[in-house]
């Protein structure tokens, strides 16, 4: 009887043991999937900040992430996928977006004269890289890739996307603390926080 | 006497109705926060403040010998005729002078600048703090200009702020 109940309970544990290691399991997704979770606010890969005249909105991109995006524009073939992860994964990358609340231009927001928006250019596009890095646990980690995207007014945004080195801290995962330290539009330092329990519950992704 | 019940049921409704209007009333959710001890306890202030008297103190630093060299050259100035040293020594007071004023101005402009870069994130995450958490008003209590005097309507959210703002500044908790 005392065996019976022992074999029972044998099995019991072994079952629940096995939904603990299916619940724990990544989920796996397509590369349309994979994007669209990464793109999805409730993820926890876009921090965002509100400040006064100006909303910052930042996406952090894991690798898989930026092959994703490379393969479905059809700059990368399935076949160059390992050969391109290793050519980009000593960096992490993240897209900035600011945004003008109160008017039709982020390089036109607030300014009184024409300097002021040619000043704003000049900084956007030659030194704001010196005033991004990017806290990674002990590590303070420099802007190492920097790209000001211009739309000519089409929009109340601009977009910076942004290449940081990668972490020392190999096998943590740790919060990632953007700063910007912002000399140009009046907000002062911005930091926007992407949670290492958040990157840690990314889901993988299936190429095939 | 046929009126009765009807006279009876819309009293009713107007007890109820005022009921209703009062408990709802009641249920606006106010908070104050004392302002100067959330200024003070910022993560953002206590950086600029930091920075800023780094910069100050190296611009004190340059007065500082200017000033040596203008009462060195000051001392070298023998009598009224000396022309040479009186020259050399209204040179550098000028010089003295015009870095003092240009210093004076420029620390000015700094602290106004930095104090409008606290007070615009400072207000916003007190604002989201508000939203979050449903308050209804959040008053701000200062010793110093007497807005608020005295309210018993409220609880004191002094220390949740402090923590809500510390938290929005570092980022954490602003995604999603």
């Amino acid at each position: 009887m005392h065996i019976k109940a022992l074999v029972h309970l044998n099995k019991i544990v072994s079952l629940l043991g096995m939904l603990v290691l299916v619940g724990c399991q990544r989920a796996s997704l397509s590369p349309a999937e994979y994007m669209a979770w990464v793109e999805d606010k409730d993820n926890g890969m876009i921090a965002n900040k509100d400040l006064d005249d100006f909303e910052y909105s930042l996406l952090y991109k894991p690798l898989d992430y930026v092959l994703a995006k490379e393969e479905s524009s059809g700059i990368l073939k399935k076949e160059q996928i390992e050969q391109r992860r290793n050519e980009l994964g000593a960096m992490q990358y993240f897209t900035l977006k600011i945004t003008a609340k109160n008017a039709k231009e982020l390089l036109r927001a607030g300014i009184t004269s024409e300097d002021q928006y040619y000043q704003r250019l000049e900084y956007f596009m030659s030194y704001m890289q010196n005033d991004t890095y990017l806290i990674e646990g002990k590590d303070t980690l420099p802007c190492l890739l920097f790209h000001f995207e211009r739309n000519y007014g089409l929009a109340p945004y601009n977009t910076f996307v942004l290449g940081y080195a990668g972490s020392k801290e190999k096998q943590i995962t740790n919060d990632k603390v953007f700063v910007y330290d912002d000399k140009i539009l009046g907000t002062g330092k911005v930091m926007m926080t992407v949670q290492a329990k958040d990157i840690e519950k990314a889901p993988n992704i299936i190429w095939n | 006497m046929k009126n009765v019940p009807l006279i009876i049921s819309v009293l009713a409704l107007i007890v109820a109705v005022g009921c209703f209007f009062m408990l709802n009333g009641r249920q606006q959710k106010i908070g104050y926060v004392e302002l100067e001890a959330v200024y003070n306890d910022f993560q953002m202030k206590k950086e600029l403040e930091a920075k800023f008297q780094n910069v100050s103190q190296l611009r004190q630093n340059i007065l500082d010998s200017l000033k040596i060299e203008v009462n060195m050259l000051s001392s070298r100035i023998k009598s009224e005729s000396d022309k040479e040293n009186i020259q050399a020594f209204q040179l550098k007071r000028q010089e003295y002078l015009m870095k003092e004023q240009s210093f004076a101005q420029s620390n000015e402009e700094t602290t106004a600048q930095y104090k409008s870069q606290i007070w615009k994130q400072l207000s916003q995450y007190i604002k989201q703090f508000g939203e979050q958490n449903k308050y209804q008003y959040i008053l701000g209590f200062d010793a110093d200009n007497g807005a608020l005097l005295y309210g018993n309507g409220g609880e004191n959210v002094t220390d949740q702020v402090k923590l809500f703002v510390n938290n929005a500044y570092k980022g954490v908790g602003t995604s999603k």
